[in-house]
């Protein structure tokens, strides 16, 4: 059982490099091999584990040999290509918003289109899978409907509730398939309570208190979780920095309902505190990114936090969306070094 | 005080010198890779996770080829050999192990 989870987590880890799968299962027959030499010369799986490396480390040195997945494409692949879409996004969103302004009055919510240009680079840039892809949209599929429900229909409240598909999907990245799935009910559990209570009995505040389901289900599991992957740290090989991100990401996701949830209801800041997450996606890209993407994978959010907080607080609509040319610019300069 | 590139030229040049021993050590007699590990860890303060990954790299390099043998208990051992551009590069790297050993003996002992 200890060697399948130490060779599992290898396999996996594999997974983000460029190796084909003759190569991976080739190495991971070395490492059962070696695992068992381990065991004939009288080691138990601890002794074998410390011996032979951590999962994540040996993965990590491999890298020597093959480059991980999104180096490749960002070095090689399509940077060319990619970067020519990408610079062309702002100058196609600033042609549409003055067309929906001037030709329409469209001006809000037509600023919306300059969302494109972070969910462009999004794209583009490519992230592993599709889960992963989908957490960094999250926060824009969220602010579009939220904004386009708000001004067609005047729908501002209940709207908001759909920046809870960001924790939702978020939730989806880690890997504890059940929990995970109970977490997104408890949040869906918590939305029919509270429009329930709102619309039925007209009770919004009371209702708000269908909110602790999802913090308490998402905090038992979190605690769950933490408590597990400590006791089983040995098996899975993990160092002292992935559990650290895994504690760290469940602790995020709750900081960033709670925040939005107190912004919300304490401050009336729900327009502007969707922004908290966006700490969802750029912790995991801080923590998983290779070094070379990493500043190109954060770029649509630092962005878009730029352009809205100068929007939302200033007022410098007119002005913010250039914060939105760093997208591009960061793009090319990273893939020309 | 320590230069903020000091850990990565310092992991670098230890990554460089278990690259010379694993080449050296397969050069003296096939093995297999856990024996390639053991053999380095015995006598050098390494990490044990760099020695497999290095292994593989000069294998891919064409330093080893491999093969297969019977054990007699569970799966075959895959034993590394060295190929003639792993000799050509272990004797490189003895020459220029040797001259870089000359030169630091000489600093030290204060010839320079």
């Amino acid at each position: 059982m200890m060697k399948r989870n130490y060779l599992d987590e290898i396999r996996k880890l594999l997974g983000d490099y460029e190796i084909s799968a003759a190569e991976i299962n080739d190495i991971i027959a070395d490492y059962d091999r070696m695992y068992e030499d381990g065991l004939a010369k009288g080691m138990n799986d601890a002794e074998v584990i410390a011996f032979l490396g951590n999962p994540e480390k040996i993965v990590r040195e491999l890298g020597d040999t093959y480059p991980r997945k999104v180096d490749v494409r960002f070095r090689h692949g399509r940077h060319g290509r990619d970067n020519k879409i990408i610079a062309l996004t702002p100058f196609i969103a600033t042609i549409t918003y003055f067309i929906l302004g001037m030709a329409f009055g469209l001006w809000h919510p037509g600023w919306l289109v300059f969302l494109l240009i972070p969910v462009t680079a999004i794209v583009v840039n490519g992230r592993q899978s599709f889960i992963s892809t989908l957490t960094a949209l999250s926060p824009f599929i969220a602010v579009v409907t939220f904004f386009l429900l708000g001004a067609t229909v005047g729908a501002w409240h209940p709207a908001w509730l759909i920046f809870l598909i960001i924790p939702m999907i978020g939730s989806l990245n880690k890997p504890l398939k059940w929990q995970n799935i109970a977490f997104s009910a408890s949040l869906l559990i918590a939305v029919g309570g509270y429009l329930y209570a709102g619309y039925a009995l007209g009770e919004w505040g009371y209702g708000a208190l269908a909110f602790l389901l999802p913090l308490f289900v998402g905090a038992a599991f979190g605690l769950e979780v933490t408590i597990r992957d400590w006791r089983h740290m040995d098996t899975k090989g993990w160092s002292r920095a992935e559990k650290w991100f895994r504690v760290g990401m469940i602790l995020i996701i709750g900081g960033a309902i709670a925040g939005y949830l107190a912004l919300g209801f304490y401050a009336n800041l729900w327009g502007v505190a969707w922004l908290l997450f966006f700490a969802i996606p750029v912790y995991a890209i801080i923590g998983k990114a290779g070094r070379k993407s990493r500043l190109v994978a954060l770029s649509p959010f630092i962005a878009t936090t730029i352009f809205y907080l100068l929007g939302w607080f200033g007022g410098w609509w007119a002005y913010s969306w250039l914060a939105f040319l760093m997208i591009p610019i960061i793009a090319i300069l990273q893939g020309n070094r | 005080m320590h230069s903020k590139g000091g850990g990565l030229v310092n992991s670098q040049f230890k990554k460089g010198i278990i690259e010379m021993c694993v080449i050296a050590v397969i050069a003296r007699q096939d093995l297999y890779g856990f024996a390639v590990i053991e053999t380095i860890a015995k006598d050098i303060d390494v990490n044990e996770n760099t020695i497999y990954p290095i292994l593989r790299r000069l294998t891919v390099q064409g330093y080893f080829d491999t093969y297969m043998e019977a054990t007699g208990i569970g799966a075959p051992r895959k034993y590394y050999r060295i190929t003639e551009i792993g000799k050509a590069k272990m004797t490189e790297y003895a020459a220029e192990w040797s001259k870089f050993l000359r030169g630091v003996l000489k600093i030290l002992g204060g010839n320079a």
